[in-house]
């Protein structure tokens, strides 16, 4: 590249765990070939799910849904999962680790950057990963938690790091240079910036750009299944929306409703009154900023003509879109906002649909209605079909990819 | 114009501007504002298509309170065109002074509307200043004035409070330095008068009590008035005040009154002075009403929410009830103390913005 490194605004690297033991990026990245390891080695097994034991016995992260989810998805029996997912894939030779795995994490899952780590680090990876410069409190106790597992499982854990730095191209550009694959998490600026920087020439590239993800309800289905039923699906809607300010990329901004316009609008008058309080459960003291800006994106759907109807509670506002593609917005509200739209079948969602959407969650699909939604949602633009609840749920395969390809080479052996 | 919107304005206008008690203000402000509303409804798609969705459509028979009147967010003036009359009679645009880059408000005037805050600004500015007219240093610089199509808050508060002085002069120079041989000049032509301040209180602050003080000066005492308005939010980093503000400005402007006022470049007109407790004091063809931001109820005396401003002067735009991006709580109710009958009450600051991590801010705003 002909521009000089952006020195603007350069921050010094700051290594966040370890944190002792590793001088420099320098040193490290010296001592970084040769310390992968073969796929799911037992130490790197143990030493997840003894950062799953610390997670899950943390006085805060245990009690926070993100802190708690990324724990339980750390335990032995989740890993023995992804090691069986792992080694099911037919493949004509053998797998083995990537290399070095270079991972810059996103700013709006707190949570991320250890998904993504550890995915890597289960694959045998030795990985660097970046962090946002604004770390959350949520994100500091993770990290002290990594720092005390690097402690307790020193030799399993040997050449990892996570570290932040600023706005600096210089040192994005030296771990490129470095790394046998680059992942790159959060929105399109990033990959943008990031792939601008040369990579490696053996190096791989999996970039996670901006997406948006959706909701789709069967309103017969809903109508027939009983209250307790409903009032478990506002829960996992609830789940899917409450973390991160509805900001991840996998929660939903809009729920189509599938069915007859009347069925659709007296499934939503059921549905509608149970997230509030479903809402209240999971976030507990409702936040003014979040409120004013429900409350502003509400009123600027009404105005622009694009809501027929604006309901504002404490900690969700519904809105009615006037129609189907008017309910999805340039710029989703977040926070506890769901527009709410009709459709006569689970076909028309496919013209509403690009590569810019990811995860559609369902409830009351029929397999037959999956499958064809994959099918033609999927050449549209979907990556993921899942039950409204699982979200968040983060796995090896992610936006359409097949992560273990990614952090992984193939052997071929004949 | 609707005859009845016109008519209750002119009659409200024509009293006293803080002559009713609150029950007896809202006797005469309900229907107003209910015709107002109305009138909006009739007129502006923008505004019909917020009160249908927000609040299930214009009530078929009249409203029977202030707090159940819609109202609109002023955050829509700086995204949508809210208008009441057909372009060919806006008279004036005014804008708000927004940061560059951002959206600014545009509220469109009529001659009719123009005028009526013009008079609504004249019973305030009467009540307070009195009938004669002071000379005036206006504590600011020409430019902020001199592009007449287009207002920026800031002229048009410049201009609307100029009329009411006399051979105003500008104390700062367009690289906003405090012009100290003008003053003086203009104090020396007007020995013993009691002069009329007026400025924006960041600048006032600023250019022309730290820029005195910093050349070791004061002015001398003329017992005249500073009236200032404009928020204190970029005083809060230097820890500033309203009370060590009044000081200063009394020790080194020599006035023997401090005014400030709120007001939005939406409302023009219809501004909200300090009464003797201090607090900001609705006149009578305005009003308050605190909301609770999560779930938009009206709020009692002494709790904190967003303010909602009522005024009958909007008739070229719907802005005669709007929902602001201001926290505060109303204070008293006909408070004897204060000398004035009706609501008063205090602005705490703006709401709390909401920090939201969109998808594509790893690099962007981390530096």
């Amino acid at each position: 590249m002909s521009n000089p490194p952006d020195t603007e605004g350069a921050a010094p690297i700051t290594i966040l765990a370890p944190r002792s033991g590793i001088a420099s990026l320098e040193a490290f990245l010296e001592g970084a070939p040769g310390q992968s390891r073969a796929p799911f080695e037992e130490g790197r097994s143990a030493a997840l799910d003894a950062l799953s034991r610390a997670l899950l016995a943390h006085p805060r992260l245990k009690r926070d849904p993100a802190g708690a989810s990324l724990g339980f998805w750390l335990r032995r029996s989740n890993v023995a999962a992804l090691e069986r997912d792992f080694r099911s894939q037919a493949v004509p030779g053998r797998r083995v680790p990537a290399g070095l795995v270079f991972h810059v994490a996103p700013a709006n899952v707190d949570t991320m950057f250890i998904y993504s780590w550890a995915l890597s680090f289960l694959a045998g990876n030795a990985n660097i990963v970046r962090l946002t410069t604004r770390v959350s409190p949520l994100m500091e106790d993770l990290l002290v938690s990594l720092d005390a597992l690097f402690t307790s499982h020193g030799e399993a854990c040997r050449g990892n790091v996570f570290l932040t730095y600023g706005h600096d191209d210089a040192v994005n550009a030296r771990l490129s240079a470095a790394c046998d694959a680059r992942f790159v998490w959060g929105g399109d600026e990033t990959v943008a910036r990031l792939r601008a920087t040369p990579l490696n020439p053996h190096a791989t590239e999996r970039s996670f750009a901006s997406k948006r993800s959706i909701s789709v309800v069967d309103a017969v289905a809903y109508l027939a299944a009983k209250p307790e039923e409903r009032e478990r699906l506002a829960g996992q809607m609830a789940a899917d929306i409450a973390p991160f300010g509805q900001m991840a990329c996998s929660s939903p901004q809009v729920v189509y409703w599938v069915g007859e316009p009347a069925e659709c609008e007296k499934a939503l008058s059921d549905f509608g009154p149970r997230m509030e309080p479903a809402m209240a459960a999971k976030l507990g003291e409702a936040d003014l900023g979040w409120a004013v800006r429900r409350l502003d994106y509400g009123f600027d759907a009404a105005a622009r003509g694009a809501a027929l109807n604006l309901r504002h509670q404490s900690h969700t506002t519904q809105v009615v879109a006037a129609s189907a593609k008017q309910a999805e917005p340039a710029d989703p509200c977040g926070v506890g906002l769901l527009n709410h739209a009709a459709l006569r079948s689970v076909g028309d969602l496919v013209p509403l649909v690009g590569r810019h959407h990811q995860t559609v969650t369902y409830f009351g699909l029929s397999i037959a209605d999956r499958a064809k939604l994959a099918e033609d949602g999927g050449r549209a633009g979907i990556d993921r079909i899942v039950p409204v609840g699982s979200a968040l749920d983060f796995g090896p395969y992610w936006d359409g990819f097949n992560l273990w390809d990614d952090l992984t080479r193939l052997v071929l052996v004949r | 114009v609707n005859g009845s919107v016109a008519d209750a304005a002119e009659r409200l206008l024509a009293g006293p501007p803080f002559g009713l008690r609150e029950k007896e203000k809202a006797a005469v402000l309900l229907p107003a504002l209910d015709a107002l509303t109305r009138h909006h409804y009739a007129r502006s798609d923008v505004y019909r298509r917020v009160v249908d969705a927000a609040f299930g459509g214009l009530k078929a028979e009249p409203y029977q309170s202030l707090e159940e009147l819609p109202f609109v967010p002023v955050s829509a003036f700086k995204r949508h065109e809210l208008r009441s009359v057909p372009p060919s009679e806006v008279f004036r645009t005014l804008t708000s002074s927004g940061t560059t880059g951002r959206p600014v408000s545009r509220v469109y005037l009529d001659r009719d509307t123009a005028a009526l805050q013009a008079k609504a600004l004249v019973r305030i500015m009467q009540h307070f200043v009195g009938k004669d007219r002071l000379p005036m240093v206006i504590l600011d610089h020409e430019n902020a004035v001199t592009d007449r199509s287009s207002f920026s808050a800031r002229g048009a508060g410049i201009l609307g409070i100029m009329q009411f002085g006399r051979k105003p002069v500008y104390a700062l120079r367009p690289d906003m330095s405090f012009d100290a041989e003008r003053v003086d000049a203009y104090l020396a032509a007007h020995p013993g008068g009691r002069i009329l301040f007026f400025g924006f209180t960041f600048m006032v602050w600023q250019h022309a009590l730290q820029a005195l003080a910093a050349a070791g000066r004061r002015l001398p005492p003329n017992g005249g008035i500073l009236i200032h308005s404009g928020g204190w939010k970029k005083l809060e980093g230097a820890r500033v005040g309203a009370e060590r503000f009044s000081a200063e400005a009394r020790a080194t402007l020599g006035v023997s009154r401090v005014l400030n006022f709120y007001g939005m470049v939406e409302q023009v007109g219809s501004v909200f002075f300090e009464n003797e407790s201090g607090n900001l004091h609705a006149p009578v063809f305005a009003d308050v009403i605190v909301r609770c931001p999560l779930t938009l109820r009206a709020l009692p005396q002494g709790e904190r929410g967003l303010l909602q401003v009522l005024s009958v002067l909007p008739r070229s735009y719907p802005g005669h009830s709007l929902l602001t991006e201001d926290l505060g709580e109303w204070c008293d109710v006909d408070d004897e103390a204060a000398g004035m009958p009706g609501r008063s009450f205090r602005v705490i600051g703006r709401a709390p913005q909401s920090e939201v991590r969109g998808c594509s801010d790893t690099y962007v705003q981390s530096a």
